[in-house]
């Protein structure tokens, strides 16, 4: 069936329909949901290929990335403590839905044996479980694609001492174009040897192995949960805001003593596993008691901090690499953002996370620490709404997402001559 | 049948011929949305007439209009006035012409048309002779029970 340019029957009385050729039957099935197309299999042997074709998957992983999910995290969820991570699509977000989650025995974690989600990449969400052994933990790891009911085994094994999870372990999740291999990244802070120790996992292999230890220190080092964005991916890298200089411990209480010259975006390249480091934004010149963060917006690294305590200011790397490229994208006062029923709130001193922005530019997804909901914020007119949603959500843990046919993800080493 | 856009006073007016020999007058800027049509120009500067053989007049007319009045809102609610052979044609017209905007409108259009149907409407939509083995589409079925759970009537 392959007849270009496509005929079309002339007379307009004729009765018969039209035949697309098999091209156009490819893009109109790239824009359709990894469910109908798996009963779409069972359509005819040509289409069961056609979308099992590793092309046709990457073509449908492209157009899925522009209509994204956030995973919402629920922490100690209705249900005996267990932590949920639910999929929830950008686009309706943004609608502001006044609903509660479903309770789907399916997006929960303790059946999986896991606690929180790293990351996710290509659809695939990267999971972390543990069990206590005494002072020791066993960690461990499992992938999984909610969208094609795909699921892992536990691997990558690993133990920490009873602290170490959430202190001094930080874990990120990303992809290697070049070889095709997805890796697990594992920051080890190794305070009395005064370094950050790096292991990654390349899945498909059996062991973590280690890289050069980390240039910097990353940011934050105190306690918190595994599952909190504190790392970001982006075409093939890793990347993370860190202190330069010789490690010290950050307190809360630590940000006076730092000066803003200190910082630092430490990228690791998941194909050359080398580092590089970049400078933040040169507008950001003055330190606040406010941790500034990096993200992912429009497919660009960004960079967000606090100015003065008036104003919450984003910038954007317009070209990956190249310092000079940062261009401050948004400058947004918190007058706008407050909320109408919390004044008690003080936004200008908690922590702030970009989490999405749309297509067109005009509405901003933001998360403060402080606050239950995320916040809706509309570009053009500067109004701010919540989120209406009423579950719990650990906004600060929300990862994008997509819904992808990627089927397999563990790759045996493949020895390079 | 042919529209002038408001503001180009002095833009110059093509006809394009549709398969069925109903003509439209349509602006340049309008005929050069279409890929083909543009490449026709270029080649042949003094053309007046373009024919275009493979799209029927009423096809033409909507495709006309999109470009025309398309963006964001218009787009939305656009696909939802055509039945799925209509959507089909205009997807081979859009396609022909090479207008890119409509081809991806058209292509999302259809695929949300057949999202969560049974494999045997989808095959009377595209006129698809099923040649699986009665025991290929089982194992298929079984492997992915998931996916046939909640279908859409047909």
């Amino acid at each position: 069936m392959s007849s270009p340019p496509a005929k079309l029957r002339v007379q307009p009385d004729d009765e018969s329909p039209a035949i697309l050729p098999d091209e156009l039957i490819t893009e109109v099935l790239s824009h359709a949901d990894v469910k109908s197309l798996m009963q779409m299999r069972c359509v005819s042997k040509t289409w069961d290929a056609m979308i099992s074709d590793p092309k046709f998957v990457k073509l449908h992983l492209k157009r899925a990335s522009r209509n994204p999910s956030l995973t919402l995290f629920l922490s100690k969820s209705r249900i005996d403590g267990d932590n949920n991570v639910v999929p929830f699509p950008v686009s309706c977000l943004i609608e502001n839905p006044m609903i509660t989650l479903p309770n789907d025995p399916y997006f929960r974690l303790r059946a999986k044996e896991c606690r929180y989600v790293i990351g996710s990449c290509n659809g695939w969400l990267c999971l972390l479980g543990y069990s206590s052994i005494g002072a020791y933990r066993q960690i461990w790891l499992r992938f999984w694609n909610p969208a094609m009911h795909k699921m892992t085994e536990k691997l990558g094994y690993i133990w920490d001492n009873i602290l170490g999870l959430y202190t001094h372990f930080k874990f990120a999740f990303g992809y290697d174009e070049l070889s095709e291999t997805y890796k697990v990244v594992l920051l080890i802070l190794d305070e009395a040897r005064n370094r950050t120790n790096v292991q990654i996992l390349s899945l498909g292999d059996d062991m973590w192995r280690s890289i050069q230890s980390f240039p910097a220190v990353p940011l934050p080092f105190r306690y918190s949960n595994p599952g909190v964005n504190d790392v970001v991916y982006l075409n093939g890298s890793l990347n993370w805001l860190a202190l330069r200089d010789s490690f010290r411990s950050i307190g809360v209480y630590g940000w006076k003593n730092v000066n803003v010259k200190e910082f630092v975006i430490i990228s690791l390249d998941l194909g050359t596993e080398t580092y590089r480091q970049l400078m933040p934004p040169c507008g950001f010149d003055e330190m606040s008691p406010v941790e500034p963060s990096i993200c992912v917006l429009k497919d660009c690294l960004c960079f967000s901090n606090d100015y003065k305590r008036t104003d919450f200011v984003i910038w954007k790397m317009e070209v990956f690499g190249v310092e000079e490229s940062w261009t401050q994208l948004f400058r947004i006062s918190y007058q706008n953002l407050q909320s109408m029923h919390l004044d008690f709130v003080d936004l200008q001193y908690s922590q702030w996370l970009p989490l999405h922005l749309s297509d067109h530019g005009d509405t901003l997804i933001l998360a403060n620490k402080q606050e239950r909901q995320a916040i809706l914020y509309n570009l053009r007119d500067n109004r701010a709404v919540r989120t209406r949603i009423t579950d719990d959500i650990q906004w600060f843990s929300a990862k994008v997402h997509v819904e992808s046919l990627v089927s397999d993800i563990l790759k045996p080493q493949v020895h390079q001559p | 049948m042919a529209e002038e856009k408001s503001q180009a006073s002095s833009s110059k007016m093509l006809t394009l011929k549709a398969s069925d020999g109903v003509l439209f007058e349509v602006e340049l800027n309008i005929a050069k949305e279409m890929k083909t049509v543009q490449a026709y120009i270029d080649d042949c500067e003094d053309i007046e007439t373009i024919p275009i053989p493979n799209v029927l007049g009423k096809h033409l007319a909507i495709v006309i209009e999109y470009i025309k009045k398309t963006n964001e809102e218009y787009d939305a609610e656009f696909e939802k006035q055509w039945n799925m052979d209509d959507l089909q044609l205009l997807l081979l017209a859009a396609n022909y012409l090479n207008i890119s905007g409509l081809q991806e409108c058209l292509c999302k259009a259809i695929a949300k048309r057949i999202e969560n149907k049974s494999p045997e409407y989808v095959r009377k939509v595209f006129n698809i002779e099923n040649d699986h083995s009665p025991e290929e589409e089982a194992k298929l079925r079984k492997e992915y029970k998931w996916a046939f759970e909640g279908v859409d009537k047909d």
